[in-house]
């Protein structure tokens, strides 16, 4: 196999192309929005992907959630380690609260047929396109945000930027990917049928997010 | 399996397909439209390609040392790295680590270098069961086809070819043409495949050398399914597909997804660096990448066609092509099918095997025009038809130079260019071709089987010119 290495490798370096590396000259694109701009466009691009957005101080949290997810018919809620004590205890009764405690494999059946809906946190937002940004953690693992009926996320209004590069950037992600990084812009779709839309296919049916000013 | 067929059948038995020719026109037409609506300002779409294109040659020029840097970087980053030089070499690489694993199921998320490497088959052969479960690849699949477009793979078919394939097989479900209850109903019956399943396969959009990072764009989900879901994951990559830094993906990301389906971002955007680490609740405990070769070394090497290894398979080039639209996929015969497939193809598998694939051109353009990455199609193609009849056969760089070189054709042509330079000879020819038009024939072969036969006019455009009056020189 190593043999494959060797032969593949030693016939790229054979082309003796002069070709240097060309400096790409990006200009950095930059929209100096404000705060209440950036709210707007991620919320007006989250929308037009059929993603639902509502804008609430921190406090207005859980009577949004006591609010609305039984209006939803959500039963069950599968929330992170990292907020669930910040939230468990004053959620309406009646919605149980799942906890991502043990590894995945103890619980499959469980997440992927009885669990409704999931709360995660975000490490950011992208106007520009309108995209969430969650880095997964052994608190919020990955299937959270992926396998629920209906994922809600929690945006902090100062996490926005103006574009993918921006946060990259300002993050250092270069420096420690995490395990995984992802981008998420609307509920699972699909235009594989005749270019119809429809949505909910594999991941989420829903994606809301809840933009939280301070 | 499908009949092997000539290409010219195959053409044949495309043009008169009715059915075939109104869900392409109207797939094409929509994905034109949906494209030209994400770029509205020419300028800024030009700079977009630009930089585009600048980092995508950066990686084909820097190609072995970025490969050794990514192979680094992943094995840090704990997931193992595979060469294959061949496609065969890449199967039985996949398959010692099902075999090593004991793995018996497999799902797969959508990637054009498994169908190039034909996996399924491969894997399929030796028992284990390989599930797609991309909605579209899934749908053709079940019909026993291929895709017929590397973006949109069921595109070829319509809802009620679909529903029929899909209640063939799951004759549980009631029969609906509903496009979101076929959704649902697939959801539901992938839903237990993922969780089950002891491995998961996909491709990958862009590998980044400075993180060891892999990166897959996609819309539904199944992606990330098959990617986080099953114990192990294997992706399968061109080694063409490495780029240097992050900060090269957002440029890259941006106009991939926007050539591609015209949008501005699609709903996913997976960046993979490690399988499960310590503490971490999901996520494969492994994971593996196979860097394929299968010809793009041996493209890399000439100078003048190693642009062909910047494509980002956004299917653009594909989407606009006339060609293209009026035959669909299937016709072409190939994995890659289209502008970049007629380019691709006969420089991986040589000229004497697909050289004629490069007929099913009209030179209009329109694919260089709208390539994100600048790669020079009608070029490469006009470089590809010039090597197969004049080309030089001792240099090995593209197989079958000279090989599609027929005598007659070459003397026609040489008649033609006799003809053509000397003023004199021309005008007895075009006197001789405007007087005796009427002995011209009235089927010109294959030409007029779909055309109108042309006729010399009665005047030589000379002749008509000087009547009106127009000075000789």
């Amino acid at each position: 196999m190593n043999n494959s290495r060797e032969i593949i490798l030693e016939r790229l370096k054979n082309n003796t192309n002069e070709t240097s590396h060309i400096k790409v000259n990006v200009a950095k694109k930059t929209y100096h929005w404000s705060k209440e701009e950036m709210i707007a466009k991620l919320s007006e691009k989250l929308q037009s992907a059929r993603a639902e957005t509502f804008v609430l101080s921190d406090a207005e949290l859980i009577d949004w959630l006591n609010d609305e997810l039984p209006k939803r018919g959500i039963g069950n809620i599968l929330i992170g380690t990292s907020i669930e004590k910040q939230i468990s205890q004053y959620i309406n009764n009646e919605i149980e609260v799942i906890k991502y405690k043990d590894s995945y494999e103890s619980w499959s059946e469980k997440l992927f047929n009885e669990t409704d809906a999931s709360i995660t946190t975000t490490i950011g937002a992208i106007a520009e396109s309108g995209s969430i940004v969650l880095h997964p953690t052994p608190h919020e693992p990955r299937l959270m945000s992926l396998v629920p009926n209906i994922h809600i996320a929690l945006v902090y209004e100062d996490t926005i930027y103006e574009t993918f590069d921006q946060i990259i950037s300002t993050q250092h992600w270069s420096e420690n990917m995490p395990t995984n990084a992802l981008l998420i812009s609307g509920p699972s779709k699909t235009a594989d049928i005749e270019q119809v839309l429809a949505y909910g296919v594999h991941g989420p049916k829903e994606l809301i997010v809840l933009i939280l000013t301070s | 399996m499908q009949e092997i067929k000539s290409l010219e059948n195959r053409i044949d038995e495309a043009l008169n397909n009715e059915q075939l020719h109104a869900n392409f026109r109207s797939a094409m037409s929509y994905l034109m439209e949906k494209r030209r609506d994400q770029f509205p300002d020419e300028k800024q779409l030009n700079n977009e390609r630009e930089v585009a294109s600048t980092i995508r040659s950066n990686s084909v020029t820097q190609l072995p040392e970025l490969l050794i840097k990514l192979e680094e970087n992943l094995e840090k980053n704990n997931i193992k790295v595979h060469w294959a030089e061949t496609d065969l070499e890449a199967n039985n690489i996949v398959y010692q680590i099902l075999k090593d694993a004991n793995a018996k199921t497999v799902v797969k998320g959508k990637s054009m270098v498994t169908e190039e490497i034909e996996l399924n088959e491969f894997l399929d052969n030796k028992g284990i069961e390989i599930l797609e479960t991309d909605l579209g690849e899934f749908l053709v699949q079940l019909a026993n086809e291929k895709p017929s477009h590397i973006v949109m793979p069921a595109i070829h078919k319509n809802r009620k070819e679909i529903s029929k394939a899909f209640f063939d097989h799951f004759p549980e479900f009631p029969y609906t043409e509903d496009v979101d209850l076929i959704t649902q109903q697939v959801r539901k019956i992938l839903r237990d495949r993922f969780r089950q399943a002891d491995v998961g396969i996909s491709g990958v959009n862009f590998a980044v050398a400075e993180t060891g990072t892999l990166c897959l764009v996609e819309n539904e989900g199944n992606g990330r399914m098959c990617t986080t879901v099953p114990p192990i994951h294997i992706a399968v990559t061109g080694i063409e597909k490495v780029v240097e830094k992050l900060s090269d993906i957002p440029p890259l990301l941006d106009i991939l997804t926007k050539s591609a389906t015209g949008q501005e971002i699609t709903t996913y955007f997976n960046m993979i660096s490690s399988p499960r680490r310590e503490g971490e609740k999901d996520g494969p405990k492994s994971m593996h990448l196979v860097l394929l070769d299968n010809g793009r070394s041996k493209i890399h090497q000439n100078n003048d066609m190693q642009e062909t290894l910047k494509c980002i398979r956004c299917g653009s080039c594909i989407n606009h092509c006339p060609v293209y639209t009026q035959l669909g996929g299937h016709a072409y015969g190939t994995v890659y099918p289209g502008p970049i497939g007629i380019t691709l193809e006969p420089q991986k598998q040589g000229i004497a095997e697909l050289g004629e694939l490069t007929s099913l051109c009209t030179m209009c353009g329109a694919c260089g025009e709208v390539c994100p990455v600048h790669i020079p199609l009608p070029k490469l193609i006009n470089k590809l038809r010039s090597e197969a009849v004049e080309g030089n056969n001792t240099n090995d760089l593209i197989e079958g130079a000279r090989s599609k070189r027929k005598p007659l054709e070459s003397f026609a042509w040489q008649t033609w260019k006799q003809v053509y330079s000397n003023p004199f000879i021309y005008s007895i020819f075009s006197k001789i071709a405007t007087k005796l038009n009427f002995i011209s024939p009235k089927k010109l072969g294959k030409w007029s089987k779909y055309r109108t036969t042309p006729r010399p006019s009665k005047h030589s455009l000379k002749e008509l010119a000087n009547q009106a009056g127009f000075d000789n020189e």
